[in-house]
């Protein structure tokens, strides 16, 4: 076999550091490579393959900066399928496989400068945290941040107890919404679009950035046009069957654009002429 | 290069001589179909049997093949890439079928290169046989760039003269395979005609674009059963799904295999969402990949090579040659 080639199906070998309750049904995995020349260097946005060896392996979005990350990755994984039951039989210590990272992030460049409004439903969050905390972390860089958390009941927030932090930051806010209370919440009650309309973010100077469950990314994209926010200025990042994350499996297109290699951060304007998602 | 003569009897002598050192795939008759597999003997290649039932696809892009091989360590397990087989003659493959190598090419070899498939491409010689004695049901090489007796994919050519064919060397690679036949000069020998296979119309990939919101696609799905068949025997569909599978002797391999875009959960995902949940979505999904996505990412050419094993292998007669005749007449 050619020794020039390097064969993109292989994983990182990486061991599970940390397995943590994020939600009910999410856990977050943090990995660290056996190999210690493995680094992953990545964007906010970007997303790699974990393997459960023996089951499979699915997509997931990097949970956490690259700086924040310190060298391991995390993914957050919500049980809901085979593989994920098998992620979700794993303990610290356990051997896992890491591909990538892969596709684009968000773009920072067109984002810095501007008022972002980032909103996140359910596990979707998981992928726009690296975003925050890379805002965050340069925020003299970007213009008021508003922040929507949302799920579908209290115990499916996920990363509950960043929001403080997130919510100290300078020109920051942070709106959290339920769509169904439980005895416990004492928050805002409704719909992810019912927030967004109440609260009205201007899209003046303002970029919106949304991931979360393709029902609520339609509506959401909706209000955001009620709102004044032009496709243009609406970056989602899509969730599609992919195998490869290379390019070549050849399902997880929207119209030519491929969610693996050419997202899975689109703007809205990119897609909107193919979207069959919704 | 001019063109030289091997003699009938000479060409299986020829070609076994080369099971010496290579794995030679041909057509052959197997349960009443013709299809390509690796030979023992050259008096199994079927030369008469036309166009073979199903592509030599299988031995690019294999139906099921191991991408990982994961192995126990004293420290855990290694991934593994598995060995890749030894070097191959694609013998009697058609103009289409060659064709077809090239398009996924185009996918395969692209960045980041596809290992496997390159290893047995690289390792492949292609002796073609032209289609004098075609074209057949369903053929429409001609209108995707293809001809009965295209050269341009091959890396040897032949075409059948009275007592034998003509032999054509198209590449170095063919060249260093025939250093071992008994070629003879063409002298006066007339190669027999290729057939004329008039092109049909194909629309211009904006004229695709300007179709996605048809109705047309819905009423052609009316009668499409989902049976993948159109997938399976096509020489370029490549799609594919990768699963893990663990051996009986806790071995674990990683498999990559066929899918189908015409498979109701092709692209449904974990939670049951699914963005094409109708037979319309994905038949157009079908046909929008091979003549506007794949050419608009892969450089123009169409994911189709005209072999029109489709249009008669398709229970409903679900016909690309109408669906490009309805784009093209509504693009006007």
């Amino acid at each position: 076999m050619s020794a020039t080639l390097d064969n993109a199906f292989l994983p990182h070998l990486a061991r599970l550091t940390e397995v943590r309750d994020l939600a009910t049904g999410i856990k977050l995995f943090r990995c660290q490579p056996l190999e210690s020349h493995v680094r992953f260097r990545y964007a906010p946005g970007q997303f790699g393959f974990l393997s459960a060896i023996g089951v499979g392996e699915a997509p997931f979005g990097m949970a956490v900066s690259e700086s924040r990350g310190g060298g391991q990755v995390e993914f957050a994984v919500q049980r809901i399928g085979t593989v994920t039951d098998a992620l979700h039989e794993m303990q610290t210590g356990d051997l896992v496989g890491v591909r990538g990272p892969m596709g684009r992030g968000f773009p920072l460049e067109e984002l810095r400068g501007k008022r972002i409004v980032i909103l996140g439903g359910g596990i979707g969050l998981a992928p726009l945290r690296p975003l925050v905390q890379e805002i965050l972390d340069h925020r003299d860089d970007y213009g008021e941040l508003t922040i929507f958390c949302a799920g579908r009941s209290p115990d499916l927030l996920v990363f509950r107890e960043e929001y403080e932090e997130w919510a100290a930051a300078p020109r920051t806010v942070v709106h959290v919404t339920v769509d169904k209370a439980d005895g416990s919440w004492a928050g805002r009650v409704g719909l992810i679009t019912q927030a967004l309309a109440e609260i009205s973010p201007s899209p003046e100077g303002a970029v919106a950035v949304t991931c979360g469950p393709p029902i609520m990314i339609k509506f959401v994209l909706k209000e955001l046009e009620r709102l004044g926010f032009a496709p243009g200025q609406v970056v989602t990042t899509l969730e599609a069957k992919m195998k490869c994350g290379l390019g070549k499996c050849g399902r997880c297109n929207v119209g030519d654009q491929y969610v693996c290699t050419d997202g899975p951060v689109f703007r809205y304007d990119q897609i909107q002429r193919f979207l069959e998602a919704f | 290069m001019s063109e030289r003569f091997l003699q009938a009897g000479r060409l299986a002598e020829w070609a076994n001589g080369l099971l010496a050192t290579h794995q030679v795939v041909a057509p052959v008759r197997r349960g009443g179909q013709v299809v390509f597999r690796a030979i023992a003997r050259a008096d199994e290649i079927a030369w008469d049997a036309g166009r073979a039932d199903l592509p030599a696809k299988e031995f690019f892009l294999p139906a099921s093949e191991a991408i990982v091989a994961w192995q126990t360590t004293d420290d855990g397990v290694r991934a593994e890439t598995p060995f890749l087989g030894r070097p191959q003659v694609l013998l009697g493959a058609r103009p289409c079928d060659a064709h077809a190598l090239e398009v996924m090419d185009r996918l395969f070899l692209d960045d980041p290169v596809d290992l496997y498939y390159a290893e047995r491409r690289a390792k492949t010689t292609i002796v073609g046989l032209a289609c004098t004695d075609g074209p057949w049901d369903g053929c429409f090489c001609t209108t995707v760039g293809g001809g009965p007796a295209e050269r341009r994919h091959v890396d040897v050519l032949l075409t059948p003269v009275d007592g034998g064919h003509a032999l054509d060397v198209v590449s170095e690679k063919g060249r260093a395979l025939v250093a071992s036949a008994p070629l003879e000069d063409l002298g006066a020998r007339a190669p027999k005609p290729a057939p004329d296979v008039a092109p049909l119309p194909l629309a211009a990939p904006g004229a695709w674009r300007s179709r996605f919101e048809d109705a047309y696609w819905a009423e052609v799905a009316e009668r499409c059963l989902g049976c993948r068949t159109c997938t399976y025997d096509c020489p370029v569909c490549y799609c594919f799904d990768v699963r893990d599978r663990r051996l009986a002797d806790g071995r674990v391999e990683r498999l990559r295999c066929w899918d189908s875009c015409q498979g109701a959960l092709c692209f449904a995902i974990a939670g049951g969402h699914n963005p094409r949940p109708t037979q319309a979505q994905r038949l157009r999904q079908r046909f929008m990949h091979k003549f506007l996505y794949y050419p608009a990412r892969e450089g123009g050419a169409a994911l189709c090579v005209g072999c029109g094993r489709c249009v008669v292998q398709c229970p409903v007669n679900v016909d690309v040659r109408e669906i490009l005749a309805h784009v093209a007449e509504a693009a006007r």
